[in-house]
C-alpha cells in the first residue's frame, strides 16, 4: 500500500513529465494538421513530391505539429516502411557541409560514401544526389526533410542545399517532402530568385488564437489531472522502434508513457475532484484570464503549470488558490524594476538625474560630466546625498552601464574618455516612477525630487 | 532533494530560504523531469553562484557549473562540458586532451546524444549575457537542449541583467526564471553581525598584542551591532554591494574598536565612539569601490584619512613652468571653437555686432556647455599659437619646448587623437584630457585665471 506522500511525490513527476515531454497531443489547427499529415501521407504513398512552409510564432506548436503527425503516420507500417526521415536544425547544421554530412549519415548512406573518400562538399553533394535523383517514383523509398530553423538555411552560402532539395522536389526523381518550420514571416523574402521559382510556395501558418477563454480552463483541466485506471487501460502504448529508422529524432525519443505511471483510485479521485473545484473556483479564473492575456500560446502556459506543479511535495499536497496567484505573479513582476529596487540610493538619485534630463531634452543622450551637474543641483540641496565624491559617482554610473541600464550609442567613440562617452537611457519612465515608488525607505526629499526636476 | 539537505544549505546562507525552496522544487527529486531552462538573476554579491553551485554538489544528478568568461569560445565551452558528463579529466597522461574534440554545436549535440538517456544533466553558465557575444546558435540551443538531444537535461544560467535583455529577432523560447533580491538593510546587518567571529579573530591576529586580544575577546555581538548600525547609515546610500561592504566594514571596525583597546574610550559610550568613528567613517566612503588601502592595510587609519587628499597630490605632479602653460592652452584649444580664438586672444579684435542671432546662439545652457561634451581636438599649431598668446615672455619655439608636448602625452594630459608621431610637421591633432579642476588648480599657480578665457562662461 503506498503512503500518502509517495503519491504526490508520483502524482508531481507525472504531471511535470506530461506537461514537458508530451510532444505528440497536438491541439487545436485541426485542418493544417490534417493538411500536413495528407502531404506526407501523398508523398510517401503515391510518390509525389513536395515542399511546404510552416509559419508561426515562437511557442505556436510547429514543432509540436510535425512530431504529432509523424508519430501518428509512423504507426502506419506502410508509412514507416516506405519513409527516410531527415532531420536538420538551422542552430545545429550551422553550414551546407555539416548539414549535408548529417544528412547523409541520417539516410543510412554513409556506408556507401565511406568506400570512395568522403572528400569535398562537391562530391558529397553529388553524390548524395545522385543517390536522390538514381530513384523514380515507384520503386525508391520516399525521402522526408524537416528543416527547423528554416531561416538559417537561408544564411548558407549561395544556399546550395535548398536549391537542391526544391530542385529535386521539381523533378520527377525520388520523391522527397521538404518541410521548413519557422517563425519568420518574411521567409520568402529571404531565398534567392532561383531557389525561390523551385519552392512550391506552399505555406501553412499556424498563430495561436486568443478568443476562447473558455478552451484554456479546459486545458488547464486537462493538463492537471490524472488519468483513471480505465484511461490508462485504454491508452495505447507508445514506442517507435527508433533505431530503425533515425536515430536524430530526438524529439521522439524521450517522449511521456503514461502507462508508467500507477496511482490508487482513492487518490485520482481525490485529485481529480480537487482540479475541478480550483478550476471551477473564481479567483482560479480570474489569474488564468490574467495569463491569457499575457500570452496564449501553449508553451507559456505549459510553463506556468510545470512551475505550480513543482509546488507539489508531501507536506504540501494539495495546490491552492495562493500558490497560484503567487506563481502568476512572478510572470507580472518586470524584472528591470526588480533590479531597479536592488540599486543604492545614489545610483538610483543618478537614474532619476538621467530621467530629468532626458524629459527635457527628448531622450537626448547623455554623458556623465552632464548628468554628474544635475545630480550636484540637487545634492547641494539635500541632505542625504551632499559630500559623495566624484569618483564614487562615477562608479555608480558605471554599475549602471554594466547593468545595461543606460547603454552607449554607436558611432566610432573609441578613443572618447568615459566620461564624456555619450549614453542612451533603457529605460521607460514608467519603469522609473515604479521603481521609485516600491524603493524601500527611500529618503523623502529623493522621492520629492524624482516627482520634478525643479530641485 | 531532501528537506534537511535545503535546511542545510539555507544555514549556510542566511535569508535565502525561499529562493533556495524555490530551486528545490524546479529540479525536484533525481528522476523527475527538469525543466528545459532555468534563468537565475539578481545583483552582483547576493548569492547567486554561491547558491546555486551548493545546491547543485549536494543534488545526486551529473551537473558541470562553467563561467563564460572562462570559457570564452565556443569550442571550450563544449569540451569542458563533455569532458564533465564523460566523467574525463584533463591531465599529463592523456597529454590533456579533451574527451572528444568538438568545435561546432553539431558535434556538441551528437555527443550529448550518446549519453545514457536514463541519468539527468544539468549545465551551469555563469555570467551568462556574455553567451550573446558568442555563436549566434548558441543561446538558443542551450535553452532546448532538451527537445535536442532527447535527454533529461536543463540548463541554468547566471547573470545580473533581466532576461528581457536576450532576446533575440525571432524570439526564445520561456524559461523558468528565479530572482535574487538584494539584501535589504536589516538582512545586511543581520548577515555581517553573523560575521563577528571571524572580524574578531582577524584583528586578534593582527594586533598580536596579548591583553588587547583579550579585551577584544570579550567584545560582545551588541558591540559589534552598534557599530554596524552606525557603519550601515553612512554606507548603505551609496553601496548595496554586499562583499564591498564587508570588506570596508572589516577595515573600519579596527578604527573603532581602537580607543576601547588601549582604554581611552568606554566600551558603552556609544555617542563618544561615534564621534570618533564618524571621520574615518566618510573618508572611507569617499574610497568606496576603490580598493585602495588594501596594500596598506596595517596603517589603514592613517590611509582613510589620507584619501580625500588623494586627489590633490595626484594634481600635485610638479610639471615645469612652459608645461603648465602648454596644458592650459591646450585645454582652451579643446574646449573653445576655433572661431572664437580671435576674439579671446588678440587685442584688437574688432568691434562686434550684437544681434538678436548671435545673443541666442550664446545663451547657452549647462548641459549643451563644452566643458561637459567633452574635449575638441585641435592642431599642434593652434596649441602653440594659444599658448604664445596666453604667455606674457617672449620664449622661443625650440625642441625643449616641443619636447615638453610629448612628455604632457606621455602622462596622459594630452591624447593623440590622430597622426601620433607627426608632432613636428604640425598635421597630428591632440585633446586635452584632464578636467577644469585640474586645469584651474594649475591656473591658479601660475597666476592665470582659467574661466576667463573659457566661451562657456562669458
Amino acid at each position: 500500500m503506498p503512503v500518502a506522500g509517495d503519491e504526490i511525490e508520483t502524482t508531481r513527476k507525472f504531471l511535470k513529465d506530461r506537461l514537458q515531454r508530451d510532444f505528440i497531443t497536438f491541439r487545436g489547427h485541426e485542418e493544417e494538421w490534417e493538411n500536413i499529415r495528407g502531404l506526407l501521407r501523398r508523398t510517401v504513398e503515391t510518390g509525389e513530391s513536395n515542399s511546404v512552409l510552416i509559419i508561426g510564432p515562437r511557442g505556436s506548436g510547429k514543432s509540436k505539429l510535425i512530431s504529432s503527425v509523424l508519430y501518428s503516420l509512423l504507426s502506419e507500417k506502410d508509412f514507416y516502411k516506405n519513409a527516410l526521415i531527415v532531420h536538420l536544425n538551422g542552430l545545429i547544421h550551422t553550414d551546407d557541409r555539416i548539414a549535408l554530412k548529417a544528412a547523409t549519415v541520417q539516410m543510412k548512406l554513409e556506408n556507401a560514401v565511406e568506400g570512395k573518400v568522403f572528400g569535398s562538399f562537391a562530391e558529397n553533394l553529388s553524390f548524395l544526389l545522385a543517390c536522390l535523383k538514381s530513384g523514380d517514383k515507384s520503386k525508391s523509398k520516399s525521402v522526408v526533410f524537416i528543416l527547423e530553423e528554416f531561416d538559417m538555411f537561408c544564411a548558407h552560402h549561395n544556399q546550395t542545399l535548398l536549391y537542391n532539395l526544391f530542385d529535386v522536389s521539381q523533378s520527377a526523381q525520388t520523391p522527397i517532402c521538404v518541410l521548413g518550420i519557422t517563425c519568420r514571416l518574411d521567409v520568402v523574402e529571404l531565398l534567392e530568385k532561383r531557389v525561390k521559382s523551385r519552392f512550391s510556395h506552399r505555406q501553412v501558418f499556424l498563430s495561436p488564437s486568443g478568443d476562447d477563454f473558455n478552451e484554456r480552463v479546459e486545458l488547464f483541466k486537462e493538463l492537471m489531472r490524472l488519468p483513471t485506471e480505465k484511461e490508462l487501460r485504454a491508452l495505447e502504448p507508445r514506442s517507435i522502434n527508433l533505431v530503425d529508422l533515425n536515430s536524430s529524432l530526438c524529439f521522439l525519443r524521450n517522449i511521456f508513457e503514461p502507462k508508467n505511471y500507477k496511482f490508487s483510485k482513492t487518490h485520482v479521485e481525490k485529485w481529480n475532484k480537487h482540479i475541478e473545484s480550483l478550476a471551477s473556483s473564481v479567483a482560479v479564473k480570474t489569474v488564468l484570464e490574467y495569463l491569457y492575456d499575457i500570452d496564449v500560446t501553449e508553451v507559456f502556459f505549459k510553463n506556468f503549470l510545470y512551475r505550480l506543479v513543482s509546488k507539489l511535495n508531501p507536506d504540501h499536497s494539495e495546490l491552492t488558490v495562493d500558490d497560484i496567484s503567487k506563481v502568476a505573479s512572478v510572470y507580472n513582476t518586470d524584472g528591470k524594476v526588480l533590479l531597479l529596487n536592488g540599486l543604492s540610493v545614489l545610483e538610483l538619485c543618478l537614474i532619476i538625474a538621467i530621467k530629468h534630463h532626458s524629459t527635457i531634452y527628448d531622450r537626448d543622450p547623455f554623458n556623465f560630466e552632464i548628468i554628474l551637474g544635475r545630480f550636484n543641483k540637487f545634492a547641494k540641496t539635500s541632505t542625504s546625498m551632499q559630500g559623495v565624491e566624484r569618483a564614487v559617482i562615477l562608479k555608480a554610473y558605471e554599475h549602471l552601464k554594466n547593468l545595461e541600464i543606460i547603454s552607449p550609442i554607436s558611432g566610432g567613440a573609441a578613443k572618447v574618455q568615459k566620461e564624456f562617452q555619450m549614453n542612451k537611457l533603457m529605460l521607460t519612465y514608467g519603469q522609473i516612477d515604479q521603481a521609485v515608488a516600491k524603493y524601500p525607505a527611500l529618503p523623502t526629499e529623493v522621492a520629492q525630487w524624482a516627482q520634478s526636476s525643479i530641485a | 532533494m531532501s528537506i534537511a539537505n535545503v535546511l542545510e544549505i539555507a544555514r549556510k546562507y542566511p535569508c535565502r530560504e525561499q529562493i533556495i525552496t524555490e530551486l528545490n522544487d524546479l529540479i525536484g527529486s533525481p528522476s523527475e523531469p527538469l525543466p528545459n531552462a532555468i534563468y537565475v538573476y539578481g545583483h552582483t554579491g547576493t548569492g547567486k553562484t554561491a547558491i546555486v553551485t551548493e545546491f547543485l554538489q549536494s543534488l545526486p544528478i551529473k551537473s558541470k557549473i562553467l563561467s563564460c568568461i572562462e570559457c570564452y569560445t565556443s569550442k571550450l565551452l563544449y569540451e569542458h562540458v563533455l569532458n564533465s558528463f564523460y566523467s574525463h579529466t584533463v591531465s599529463k597522461s592523456n597529454n590533456y586532451t579533451p574527451f572528444v574534440k568538438c568545435e561546432s554545436m553539431h558535434g556538441f549535440i551528437e555527443s550529448l546524444r550518446q549519453l545514457p538517456a536514463d541519468s539527468s544533466y544539468i549545465i551551469c553558465l555563469e555570467d551568462a549575457e556574455r553567451l550573446r557575444d558568442m555563436d549566434i546558435n548558441i543561446l538558443p540551443t542551450v535553452l532546448r537542449l532538451q527537445e535536442m538531444t532527447g535527454l533529461n537535461i536543463c540548463t541554468i544560467l547566471i547573470s545580473q541583467l533581466p532576461f528581457d535583455k536576450f532576446y533575440l529577432k525571432t524570439g526564445l523560447v520561456e524559461v523558468q526564471t528565479i530572482f535574487f533580491p538584494q539584501y535589504t538593510k536589516a538582512e545586511t546587518q543581520t548577515i555581517l553581525g553573523n560575521d563577528f567571529v571571524n572580524v574578531k579573530k582577524r584583528l586578534a591576529s593582527k594586533l598580536d598584542n596579548n591583553e588587547w586580544s583579550k579585551i577584544l575577546d570579550d567584545l560582545e555581538s551588541d558591540f559589534y551591532d552598534n557599530y554596524l548600525n552606525i557603519f550601515l547609515n553612512v554606507f548603505y546610500r551609496a553601496c548595496r554591494d554586499f562583499p564591498e561592504l564587508r570588506s570596508i566594514s572589516r577595515d573600519c571596525f579596527q578604527v573603532y574598536v581602537e580607543p576601547v583597546l588601549n582604554g581611552t574610550i568606554d566600551r558603552n559610550d556609544v555617542s563618544k565612539l561615534w564621534r570618533n568613528i564618524s571621520k574615518p567613517l566618510s573618508a572611507a566612503l569617499t574610497a568606496v569601490y576603490m580598493r585602495m588601502d588594501s596594500a596598506a592595510e596595517n596603517q589603514s587609519n592613517k590611509a582613510l584619512e589620507d584619501n580625500q587628499s588623494f586627489k590633490r597630490i595626484s594634481q600635485s605632479v610638479e610639471l615645469p613652468y612652459y608645461a603648465k602653460y602648454l596644458l592650459i592652452a591646450a585645454y582652451l584649444a579643446s574646449h573653445n571653437a576655433a572661431n572664437q580664438d580671435k576674439r579671446l586672444f588678440v587685442k584688437n579684435h574688432g568691434k562686434q555686432k550684437k544681434r538678436l542671432q548671435t545673443v541666442n546662439a550664446q545663451a547657452k545652457v549647462t548641459e549643451k556647455m563644452q566643458t561637459n561634451l567633452g574635449p575638441k581636438s585641435f592642431t599642434v599649431d593652434r596649441l602653440l599659437a594659444i599658448f604664445y598668446a596666453i604667455l606674457d615672455e617672449k620664449v622661443g619655439l625650440t625642441c625643449n619646448l616641443l619636447s615638453q608636448i610629448s612628455s604632457l602625452v606621455h602622462l596622459k594630459f594630452l591624447s593623440f587623437v590622430s597622426g601620433e608621431g607627426n608632432l613636428m610637421e604640425g598635421s597630428a591633432r591632440l585633446q586635452c584630457t584632464v578636467g577644469l579642476d585640474f586645469v584651474s588648480h594649475i591656473g591658479r599657480i601660475v597666476g592665470f585665471n582659467v574661466m576667463q578665457y573659457l566661451c562657456d562662461f562669458m
